[in-house]
């Protein structure tokens, strides 16, 4: 046991500890370990409920601005009008009263490493939540671009809810033979197949309902970023008379009212435009200080307990870690795992799982009732002390189908449940 | 000296207080951490909802030995054989073992039950 270790394990000793390893107890004790944990999305839920799952006697409070969770993942199902808003919408209620987890509705507003210590702004005013590990699983912040840029105008939907329903319905009512332009991040961005599946369940959606209408996608990276085969394929056959593919395209600005795009490629003008920006780090990393990687947008964390280089008591899973595994909700449930054990480890006083590893999977649909699928595990590396991506185990579907579509919602569903079930 | 055996005398029982504490869930060993990640997919501790396969509490020898011909087969034919490629096979037998050894929650149970019941219930409209 190292010294920091044996500190934070003495400050939990007492009588209560011994009163809350009674099986059956299952508050934990005033004096058991205090870990806050600030998001509410699939790696905050996910740690927060493996903590107290493997865990048991660690008081864990998560800290998320709202009343419950809408899911990104099945969200462009939503865009297109194939089901509603309701398909992703996540409770806190199994956390709070199956987990045992404390919930606070507030907006952490700073974090204090110093004094180990949160500044939440609620309902009822501002409160400093202490803690002995902290978990901050924010999300991405958006990276304005140049000009008139108005989100409201041109909804990213990149983040589930009102945008979702606002792109939703822009796309509707666009007028007869409209324009339909979309934007794609430099990487890294959150849900890498993401906007390519966007773009064909759209072109899917404007056929079948807008024959005349045009989409014009502006990838800002050189190539499809993932499932190039199943995505160019479809870009190629499925979409050739509806959609424009154009790679390496920087935006210089945009006026969002006027739906106007100022490009290297000349003025794109769109009647709905899709225009999601670059993404960073959640907001609270910048203002506490936290985010320190080369590009000044991430927070570079060790992999194995998520615990930040600069600070270890302050752990960042998901989209806003640096370590270049792909920004994903099934990737923070898994990086929430890995955090989780590291965490409740340190509590016990032994040392992290040395070979932690990661996996991701997910399903894009293509069409309406058509999915392809896209897969990888991460092993952790000793020798540059990063997750690896296992070559054997990287591969996208060999054909879209029927049968990936339904799996599709068996694999949305039990992630969702194993994140905030 | 005295002070430094009594100091040693009570993290010991600390440590035990926390590791029985932490039985009800599981051990703390390595394979929790890999078996896991089945978890998104297959539902917590191997129990799914909807239609995925369930893997918790199955035979660790049949897991394993599945899991092993998903790896070595030599054409994929699935999602499986790709993530079973992502693991050593001591990983594989340690994962097995894991989920071998997990049992459903009273939750789960419930929600599966209700979820029968529903079927059971439209099986029936759709005949009748």
């Amino acid at each position: 046991m190292n010294k920091t270790n044996r500190r934070v394990f003495l400050k939990h000793a007492g009588v209560a500890a011994l009163a809350s390893a009674i099986p059956g107890f299952s508050t934990a004790a005033p004096s058991a370990p205090r870990v806050v944990v600030i998001g509410g999305g699939f790696g905050g839920a996910t740690v927060s409920k493996y903590l107290r799952l493997w865990g048991g006697d660690i008081n864990v409070t998560m800290v998320e601005s709202q009343p419950l969770h809408y899911s990104c993942i099945l969200s462009n199902g939503i865009v297109t009008g194939d089901y509603g808003l309701d398909r992703v919408r996540l409770q806190y209620d199994a956390l709070k009263d199956r987990h045992g987890v404390e919930w606070l509705q507030g907006k952490a507003l700073k974090i204090h490493p110093d004094s180990q210590e949160v500044t939440v702004r609620t309902a009822t005013g501002r409160v400093k939540l202490p803690y002995d590990k902290l978990i901050v699983s924010p999300g991405v912040d958006f990276i304005s671009p140049q000009g008139n840029y108005k989100a409201g105008k041109t909804p990213h939907a990149w983040k589930a809810g009102e945008q979702t329903i606002n792109l939703r319905n822009k796309i509707k009512n666009m007028r007869d033979g409209g324009t339909f332009v979309m934007r794609i991040p430099k990487a890294p961005y959150r849900c890498p197949p993401g906007p390519y599946e966007r773009a064909c369940v759209c072109a899917d959606f404007l056929q079948r309902h807008n024959p005349n209408a045009k989409v014009i996608v502006l990838d800002e990276n050189p190539k499809i970023m993932a499932e190039p085969v199943t995505f160019g394929n479809a870009f190629e056959t499925l979409y050739s008379d509806i959609l424009e593919y154009h790679t390496n395209v920087q935006v210089a600005d945009i006026d969002s009212p006027a739906g106007i795009l100022n490009t290297d490629i000349g003025q794109i003008v769109g009647d709905v435009i899709n225009f999601i920006p670059d993404h960073k780090a959640g907001k609270i990393l910048h203002k506490s200080g936290l985010v320190d990687d080369a590009t000044n947008r991430w927070v570079q964390v060790d992999p194995i307990t998520y615990g930040s280089v600069a600070h270890p008591e302050i752990h960042i899973i998901g989209d806003s870690q640096a370590t270049g595994q792909p920004k994903s909700g099934h990737m923070a449930n898994a990086q929430a795992k890995v955090c989780a054990d590291a965490i409740l480890r340190y509590f016990g006083g032994e040392q992290p799982n040395q070979q932690p590893s990661t996996a991701s999977a997910c399903f894009s649909p293509i069409t309406q009732d058509t999915a392809g699928w896209l897969t990888a595990v991460f092993q952790y590396d000793a020798g540059t002390g990063q997750m690896k991506l296992v070559p054997d185990s990287f591969a996208e579907a060999e054909e879209v189908s029927k049968d990936n579509y339904e799996e599709m919602f068996a694999w949305a569903d039990n992630l969702f449940a194993d994140s905030f079930g | 000296m005295q002070k430094k055996i009594y100091r040693l005398l009570y993290q010991i029982g600390l440590a035990l207080i926390f590791t029985f504490s932490n039985a009800q869930g599981s051990n703390a060993d390595d394979s929790r951490i890999w078996a896991s990640q089945c978890f998104q997919c297959h539902g917590t501790n191997g129990y799914p909802v909807g239609d995925m396969d369930e893997i918790g509490g199955k035979d660790p020898n049949s897991l394993y030995e599945e899991l092993i011909e998903m790896k070595y087969r030599g054409k994929t034919e699935g999602i499986m054989d790709l993530h079973a490629r992502g693991y050593s096979d001591e990983q594989l037998r340690a994962i097995a073992e894991y989920i071998s050894a997990q049992s459903e929650s009273k939750q789960q149970e419930e929600e599966r039950n209700q979820e029968e019941e529903r079927e059971e219930e439209e099986e029936e409209e759709n005949h009748g």
